[in-house]
């Protein structure tokens, strides 16, 4: 699977403002796979912020006809807890 | 013509010299005051772990912060911040100190008078028979005449030397007081300068608490950069090894980093 990462923080704030990591494969997948390599990615690179990350499936993502994972920390990153929300 | 008669008369001068002395001290007292003012935050409730490990691996490298007896801390205008690692709680205190001076002042008036008395007899004869007109009372008035001119010539020489006791007994009085007159321009600076005080402490807690407030959103808006820098660093780093096209940029305040990864 090949993924986008997009981050955006604010530098004066340290709000982080997206986390997301898109779905940008051509080749397609058996959807169960799918979502579970997916989901490994978005918590792998995940971890590179935060110490126990918790993904979750943004439907309708920003430009993409996929259902892109997002980590989407918002004004505080998740509590601790491993958790994953699959919306469909 | 028989024997000569003696008629004797006196005259008095009284004689006084007021004296007056000023007694003028000034005294200075010199303090300080003080205000305080100190918050403590807890980054452990503001920043998850992630943050505030970032943060503090920011803080361990950064030469502001001076690491001892478990704590980092740095001096900041009129005080110092310090943050503990081991309860996450960062403490910022402000002491603000300003010396006054107040200036008192006591005046003393003393006042008093040196007087005396001068006596002066004379004498005048006469006959019984007036012979060539010494009458009594002629003898009287030239006897009256003498020692009226005498007393004024006594009275004007000891008034000059009244005047002299009299400067004599300012001086005295001066000295005697002047100690009198220090303490009391001493309690006037030192009640002054406790009033000045209390004028100044309510300004200057303001001022104190202003000033905590300034470098408590200085230190958080510090602290939120390194968070910021070290996500992106810790990202870029993460790209660099697994990932690739790797693009950051940076506008209006936001970092975005963008990257792909294959797995």
């Amino acid at each position: 699977m090949r993924v986008r990462v997009n981050f955006r923080v604010n530098a004066e704030t340290g709000e982080v403002e997206e986390f997301l990591i898109e779905d940008i494969s051509t080749e397609p997948e058996a959807e169960d796979e799918h979502n579970a390599v997916h989901d490994r990615i978005a918590y792998e690179v995940g971890k590179v912020v935060t110490r126990r990350p918790a993904p979750q499936e943004v439907v309708d993502g920003p430009g993409h006809d996929a259902t892109p994972l997002v980590y989407q920390p918002g004004e505080e990153l998740p509590p601790t807890g491993e958790r994953e929300e699959v919306r469909e | 013509m028989c024997n000569p008669r003696r008629v004797r008369v006196q005259a008095t001068r009284k004689i006084a010299e007021a004296w007056r002395a000023e007694i003028n001290q000034a005294a200075t007292a010199q303090g300080s005051v003080e205000s305080e003012a100190r918050l403590s935050q807890s980054i452990a409730d503001l920043l998850p772990p992630p943050a505030r490990a970032a943060f503090e691996q920011a803080m361990q490298l950064s030469a502001d912060w001076e690491w001892a007896d478990g704590e980092y801390r740095r001096p900041v205008a009129g005080g110092y911040i310090a943050y503990r690692p081991d309860t996450g709680e960062l403490e910022i205190a402000i002491t603000l100190s300003v010396a006054i001076e107040a200036v008192g002042t006591a005046t003393l008036v003393a006042t008093g008078e040196v007087a005396d008395e001068v006596k002066v007899e004379a004498s005048g004869t006469y006959y019984d028979d007036n012979w060539r007109g010494h009458t009594r009372a002629a003898a009287k008035k030239r006897a009256q005449a003498a020692a009226n001119a005498k007393a004024d010539e006594l009275a004007a020489q000891r008034a000059e030397a009244l005047k002299f006791q009299a400067e004599e007994a300012a001086r005295h009085e001066l000295n005697r007081r002047t100690g009198e007159a220090a303490e009391e321009a001493k309690r006037t600076a030192e009640r002054r300068l406790t009033l000045q005080a209390e004028e100044m402490r309510t300004d200057l807690d303001e001022q104190a608490s202003q000033q905590l407030e300034a470098v408590q959103a200085e230190t958080l808006r510090g602290i939120f950069q390194l968070v910021a820098a070290g996500y992106s660093a810790a990202l870029q780093e993460y790209a660099a090894e697994h990932g690739e096209n790797l693009q950051v940029s940076e506008e209006e305040g936001v970092i975005q980093i963008q990257f792909e990864l294959e797995q």
